[in-house]
């Protein structure tokens, strides 16, 4: 796989059999308009602020060995024992049994914390620390590579604003409801209703930002009555949490509030025992052997198929818009539409034994022609992202996160045949 | 079952629920009363106001269907647009009903003629499930029928296609087989079913060549022990200084060691821990015989087509049904490894009368 610099113009379509008749040139318009300006916000594919030099050419022998020192020097160095290694950057909570995080946002310590990690790692963090924005400490996350969301907006956190602004507001949010509104208003060919909005909100001050009050009906049906302080926080899904947190090492993850950082084991843990899924161990009691059954809500699997697919460049998001797992991204969601719409299925490598129980078939060519029809009306490819697990994996093995270098990814894409264009 | 594009109103304005119905209602009422409705949909004639079309459908995506519509006391009828062929009470619009449907119920009632020159004859064996031909007429066996013991042998969904398609007189204990007898006979849930049928009828009158997937010669893995051997000596000397120094050396998180990394690059390569499949990885390959579905080659129509060296097919069809679970990841590579270069594989899925086709590919998707 190739693991190169990522370029940053549209790279050509990967060349397979066009059978869905999907062709390119419907996926040219972009989702939103990005203010020109803005696109130097977005080149990081990961929250931290990376050189794009090209690699030196020459001098090939010296740097090895520089680096294989400095390796192994850094390794040494966090054997002595008084030495902790600084906190990461982001700090983050559990949010509730879901297993999804909220980034915890203490102003002030949070930026000595990022500042202390940036110099001890010679690396800058995408964290904003510009004046005024403290307190969206999400946005970097957002920013370099794309990671969770915020809980009242489709990406960065701009509620606020929205509401200060009241139908004035230029965030993409309040420019998809003003055209979705004129658009409905036209075809009832209804006057469209003037540009003044509508006022039904109580505002003291129109100030950008967030020194206004803000009281919305939204914020009273939920009996918030008048707001003074942001209510939106920013939350990432349990596969990202673990990314950055384990992957990357730029997230801390806690149970509460007052409580202590969970080691990425601790955090494995949690994230697996989730009360919807069925772990192993609530399975029948039968011989230790894998079968795609035990797995079927396993999160070491939905984790390893997010991390194949971070790993080798893409952005994955949540693809339950359109009935899969997941969805990939190119360069991110404010950029193009999603290309793939990925669907993880457990597997079990090629074993001598076989299940003593047959398994129910969870799904049918009902549901993948369904699916395929569902994501071939919005210009998406399915994969079929088939995570295969060695039969001989056992329980203790799956309890570390490490278990995930014995799997191995085999992709398939379906798309539909239609035997009458092809005859000739 | 209606179809969901007819909202037939009965005697008391319920919803029709057969089409028998539909056209008893339709003999048994005076012409002109027979309310038979359309649904607009979007391929309709072009005709239609299509700007009141486009509102009604889009007000229905964006609102959702009107139940009241559908209630039983309800008395009006669902109206939507205005309609091609709105029941119009005239005697040239009853006349031409009429006329239409003896015209169908002619045809049907027609005695079916073939002609001599394209008639062939075959002996159906029960025991072997094939036919053997006898006389042997038209052009029909340049793609159909293999050559055992000097006899031409059809398997059954051969003999059945020919047989619905006048070109053959099927005999078969001393009778002749009917069209209808035929489907009981040469068919059976065990082997060539009436769903895998379907999928070879479907594709035999596009024009495809059709053909049972002869099992192909595996090509042996040649594993070489001693690299076996070598192989799992590092893998288990790695794993045990891992064990020995592990914990004392960097801790195994987090994955991407950041003061190491210059470039994006080299974070992307620390973080593929993750491998992909390769093809190596499959120990058993399984021969096509003792897959648990049929499977076709499908050749586009040539001129130049031999049965004796067909080539690679164009296609490989797997037959499934509607209900049937997606195959397994094992079966599924199995498929893939045996499927030459140029070869795509398609899966036919039956539902009822119905055969759609979806097609599995591997693309080796990447960003860059």
């Amino acid at each position: 796989m190739s693991s190169a610099v990522p370029s940053h113009e549209q790279s050509s379509p990967p060349s397979d059999f066009d059978t869905t008749g999907a062709t390119q040139d419907s996926l040219q318009s972009t989702k939103r308009p990005i203010r020109k300006n803005d696109r130097h916000l977005f080149q990081n594919p990961f929250p931290l602020q990376i050189s794009k030099e090209e690699p030196l050419k020459g001098f090939f022998l010296p740097i090895t060995i520089a680096s294989f020192l400095q390796y192994l020097f850094q390794s040494f160095s966090s054997l002595i024992p008084f030495r902790k290694p600084p906190l990461p950057p982001y700090e983050g909570v559990l949010v509730g049994e879901s297993g999804c995080v909220w980034i915890l946002q203490d102003g002030k310590a949070q930026v000595d914390r990022a500042l202390r990690w940036e110099q001890e790692f010679k690396r800058k963090s995408t964290i904003a620390l510009e004046a005024g924005l403290t307190h969206a400490l999400g946005l970097g996350l957002w920013r370099g590579g794309f990671f969770g969301k915020a809980t009242l907006s489709r990406g960065e956190p701009t509620w606020w604003k929205r509401m200060a602004r009241d139908g004035q507001s230029t965030e993409g949010e309040s420019l998809a409801a003003r055209r979705r509104a004129m658009r409905t208003a036209q075809r009832r060919n209804v006057p469209q209703p003037p540009s003044e909005p509508k006022s039904t909100t109580s505002m003291s001050s129109f100030s950008d930002g967030y020194d206004s009050l803000v009281s919305t009906p939204y914020a009273e049906g939920l009996g918030w009555g008048v707001l003074t302080v942001d209510p939106e926080r920013y939350q990432l899904t349990p596969e990202e949490a673990f990314f950055l947190a384990y992957g990357l090492g730029i997230l801390a993850v806690k149970e509460s509030e007052e409580g202590d950082i969970l080691e990425p084991c601790e955090l494995w843990s949690k994230l697996r025992s989730h009360p919807n899924a069925l772990t192993f161990a609530s399975q029948l009691v039968g011989p230790e052997i894998m079968t795609t059954s035990k797995l079927s809500s396993e999160f070491a699997v939905r984790y390893a198929a997010y991390h194949y697919y971070r790993s080798q460049g893409w952005v994955v998001k949540s693809g339950i818009k359109f009935g899969t797992d997941y969805v990939l991204y190119r360069r991110g969601p404010i950029f193009r539409h999603s290309d793939y719409a990925v669907v993880v299925v457990p597997s079990v490598s090629d074993t001598a034994h076989r299940d003593t129980l047959p398994d129910i078939p969870a799904r049918t060519w009902v549901w993948a022609l369904s699916v395929n029809r569902v994501c071939a009306q919005v210009n998406k490819r399915v994969l079929l992202c088939h995570v295969v697990v060695p039969s001989d994996i056992t329980r203790k093995e799956l309890a570390d996160p490490t278990c995930i270098k014995r799997f191995a990814i085999w992709d398939v894409c379906i798309g539909r045949w239609v035997p009458e264009k092809t005859r000739d | 079952m209606v179809p969901s594009c007819c909202r037939c109103r009965g005697n008391s304005d319920e919803p029709m629920t057969s089409i028998a119905e539909c056209f008893r209602v339709l003999d048994s009422r005076r012409p002109g009363t027979a309310r038979f409705q359309r649904t607009v949909s979007k391929g309709s004639p072009t005709h239609l106001d299509k700007a009141a079309d486009m509102e009604l459908e889009e007000e229905t995506e964006a609102e959702g269907i009107d139940y009241r519509c559908l209630l039983r006391g309800n008395q009006t009828a669902l109206v939507r647009g205005t309609k091609d062929f709105a029941p119009d009470g005239s005697e040239r619009q009853n006349s031409a009903l009429v006329e239409s449907r003896n015209a169908l119920y002619q045809v049907l009632r027609e005695e079916r003629r073939a002609s001599k020159r394209t008639l062939s004859e075959a002996i159906w064996h029960h025991h072997s499930k094939t036919a053997e031909v006898t006389l042997h007429r038209g052009t029909h066996f340049q793609v159909i029928g293999t050559t055992v013991d000097k006899t031409l042998r059809l398997l059954p969904e051969e003999a059945l296609f020919m047989l619905e398609r006048n070109a053959l007189t099927l005999r078969y204990l001393g009778g002749i087989v009917s069209v209808q007898h035929g489907y009981n006979l040469l068919l059976d849930d065990a082997g060539m079913s009436m769903n895998v049928y379907q999928i070879y009828a479907y594709l035999k009158r596009l024009g495809y060549i059709v053909l049972r997937s002869r099992p192909k010669p595996t090509v042996p893995q040649y594993h070489s022990p001693v690299m076996a051997v070598v192989q799992y000596a590092r893998d288990f000397i790695i794993r045990w200084m891992r064990w020995l120094f592990g914990h004392w050396l960097s801790p195994t998180w987090p994955l991407v060691k950041l003061r190491t990394c210059r470039l994006a690059g080299d974070i992307y390569k620390q973080l593929q821990v993750v491998p992909r499949v390769s093809i190596s990885s499959v120990s058993r390959p399984v021969s096509t015989s003792t897959l648990p579905f049929i499977v076709f080659d499908v050749y586009k129509p040539r001129t130049g087509f031999r049965k004796s060296n067909p080539g690679p097919p164009n296609f490989r069809v797997v037959a499934q049904r509607a209900s049937d679970g997606l195959p397994d990841y094992n079966l599924l590579r199995n498929l893939f490894d045996h499927t030459e270069e140029g070869v795509q594989l398609k899966v036919g899925i039956v539902d009822g009368g119905n055969v759609s086709f979806l097609s599995l590919y591997e693309p080796k998707p990447s960003p860059f």
